[in-house]
């Protein structure tokens, strides 16, 4: 799993739940997953954090690897899969 | 010098003098701090005339008549004190005397629900908050979401309770955070996909709005969480009420809602119509105890 790639499968699991609407033009790995960004709430992360296990075939330890860091923006949330692909 | 006039505030003196009288008073009998408690919650509404204004305005939407609707403005206020009293039942009684007390209802439906596995226990913000420690002392362990509790120094139970099996994990989303209440969720989703029993709030705060459900004198807005949760685990959701019914309080656990059907649009709606249901007959029938309802003055803080 490379960085770009991984960052890539995630902003697109990301914009296909913002929708265009909420998907602003630039989005990228720096791109905040809330507020000016994507704007996602708690249900749309949810979604998000699910169609990432789905997507990269991981389960995520919801105690350790969901720290609201994680889920800052694209590139943190793709971070916290490639360290889970190398274990 | 600017001096500036300082206007206490009611809802922290309340946050930090509550706890503090329950306290003070758990050594008598609980009929009697609770009517004490009620006389706080009346008194109250003289220091702010808001909350008086705002139980009046309740009062006056439902259909009772003359003075009927004074007699439910100031019992709504008394029960502002009253229920709180009864949340803190547990500092001032045994489970055996809490059990003699609050009654749980419904039980069948738990124990067909939890045999099946996942299960939501839905909640609301209506009547006495005792549901949970109504699970405990009937040896039901769950796992508790939300916010927390947000009275610091509320009395302690009872050392008796430390023998009653403890919940079953506490999912806590203090806060606003997105972030927060999204792990948050994807934690209570795990839980459920396990097999285990979780008490979520359907009408907190703030959160993604599902739905409103209009019942006499305001709405109650349904958030979306607990609905994703049974849409994504297939969980059994088992609405929770509870009412005071003269010396006993009663802790209601409803027939579950229609299974989830893939139509998420129809599914929305068929929970829409059984909670609508259940919520208005509530209003209908305890006005008095919509004490959240009536006088929070409940800012939507939206989808987060």
């Amino acid at each position: 799993m490379t960085a770009d790639s991984t960052v890539d499968r995630v902003l697109a699991i990301v914009t296909r739940i913002a929708r265009p609407d909420r998907t602003p033009p630039d989005a990228g790995a720096a791109t905040p997953l809330g507020e000016g960004g994507f704007c996602l709430d708690s249900v749309d992360l949810l979604q998000v954090i699910v169609a990432c296990e789905e997507q990269f075939g991981i389960l995520f330890d919801a105690e350790t690897d969901l720290a609201p860091e994680a889920l800052r923006t694209v590139g943190s949330l793709a971070a916290v899969i490639r360290e889970k692909g190398k274990r | 010098m600017i001096i500036r006039a300082v206007r206490p505030s009611w809802s922290g003196l309340q946050a930090r003098g509550v706890p503090l009288l329950l306290r003070a008073l758990a050594w008598l009998p609980s009929p009697m701090v609770e009517g004490i408690l009620g006389l706080v919650g009346l008194t109250q509404a003289f220091l702010e005339p808001s909350r008086a204004r705002r139980a009046f305005a309740w009062a006056a939407s439902q259909p009772e008549t003359g003075k009927g609707k004074w007699r439910l403005a100031l019992s709504l206020l008394f029960n502002r004190g009253r229920l709180l009293a009864i949340v803190a039942s547990p500092a001032r009684m045994t489970p055996e005397s809490f059990l003699r007390r609050v009654v749980l209802e419904g039980v069948p439906h738990l124990e067909a629900a939890r045999k099946q596995g996942g299960t939501i226990l839905l909640g609301f913000h209506l009547g006495p908050n005792v549901a949970g420690m109504a699970f405990r002392a009937h040896g039901y362990t769950f796992t508790a979401t939300g916010e927390g509790w947000n009275f610091k120094g509320w009395p302690r139970a009872r050392t008796e309770w430390r023998s009653i099996p403890r919940r079953d994990g506490h999912v806590l989303w203090p806060g606003p955070d997105p972030a927060v209440r999204g792990a948050g969720l994807y934690r209570v989703r795990r839980a459920l996909l396990a097999g285990r029993t979780v008490r979520i709030t359907a009408d907190g705060r703030s959160g993604r709005e599902a739905f409103r459900i209009a019942v006499p004198g305001g709405q109650v807005v349904i958030r979306a969480g607990w609905w994703i949760l049974r849409r994504q685990t297939g969980a059994t959701t088992l609405p929770v009420l509870a009412h005071r019914q003269g010396p006993k309080v009663i802790v209601t656990v409803h027939a579950a809602l229609p299974a989830p059907t893939p139509d998420p649009l129809q599914d929305l709606a068929a929970c829409r119509d059984a909670l609508s249901r259940l919520l208005q007959e509530y209003v209908r029938r305890f006005p008095e105890q919509c004490v959240s309802l009536a006088l929070w003055s409940l800012k939507n803080e939206g989808s987060r």
